[in-house]
């Protein structure tokens, strides 16, 4: 009996610990893509401001737009 | 007073009316079309003056405008570059309020909740500074009942 309480935690050890891991990989992951495109959106509004700006102005009307009629 | 003292070049009617003599007529029918000749004559001069006048505002205008959109450009640019997340959301602010946005519901909502968090901020800021700062007289107490 305790044996197999031993047996269970461990595996529920080592599966929390699987998950952390795997979780840890995922927030690696998510950051570094969240870095590039962060590095990108730099590079691009340094490149052609005036299209980004544009194209930030047109994003916010259609989303003023489709709110404005909830 | 024309009656009491006529001039000699005016004939005196029998109505009370002064005509002018025939010379004295032609003289002045001289003089007005040699007026209306020269007002005829300048009236070109002063459209062309005009003219020149506009053409040198219009130059000077849009010489001003062509200044105005450089900065503003060059105001854009260094924004973008130094604040891109700022500018874009800025810009994506003013195309919200045009697309008509701001009267919406969730508008309204979303401005409450950050009218609420900003008040709290500042609550809890005053009440951190005036924790922060006791006042003296509750100090000298202190200091009285330590020594």
């Amino acid at each position: 009996m305790e044996q197999s309480a031993s047996n269970w935690a461990d595996e529920a050890s080592s599966r929390i610990g699987g998950l952390a891991d795997d979780l840890n990989e995922r927030f690696k992951d998510a950051s570094a893509g969240l870095r590039d495109l962060d590095e990108q959106t730099r590079a691009f509004v340094k490149e052609s401001p005036f299209v980004a700006l544009a194209a930030a102005v047109a994003g916010g009307f259609l989303l003023g737009r489709l709110l404005s009629r909830l | 007073m024309a009656n009491e003292q006529p001039n000699q070049s005016t004939r005196s009617e029998p109505g009370g009316r002064e005509q002018p003599t025939g010379r004295e007529q032609a003289g002045r029918e001289q003089q007005r079309d040699g007026a209306e000749r020269g007002r005829r004559a300048s009236r070109p001069l002063r459209i062309q003056e005009r003219g020149r006048e506009a053409y040198r505002d219009a130059q000077h205008l849009a010489s001003t405008m062509e200044q105005a959109v450089d900065e503003i450009g060059q105001f854009l640019r260094e924004q973008a570059d130094q604040r891109p997340y700022a500018s874009l959301a800025t810009a994506a602010g003013v195309g919200y309020v045009l697309g008509g946005g701001v009267p919406s519901r969730l508008t309204g909502f979303l401005f409450g909740l950050g009218s609420r968090l900003a008040i709290e901020m500042f609550l809890r800021e005053l009440i951190g500074d005036a924790v922060r700062q006791p006042s003296p007289a509750p100090a000298s107490a202190a200091n009285r009942s330590v020594s």
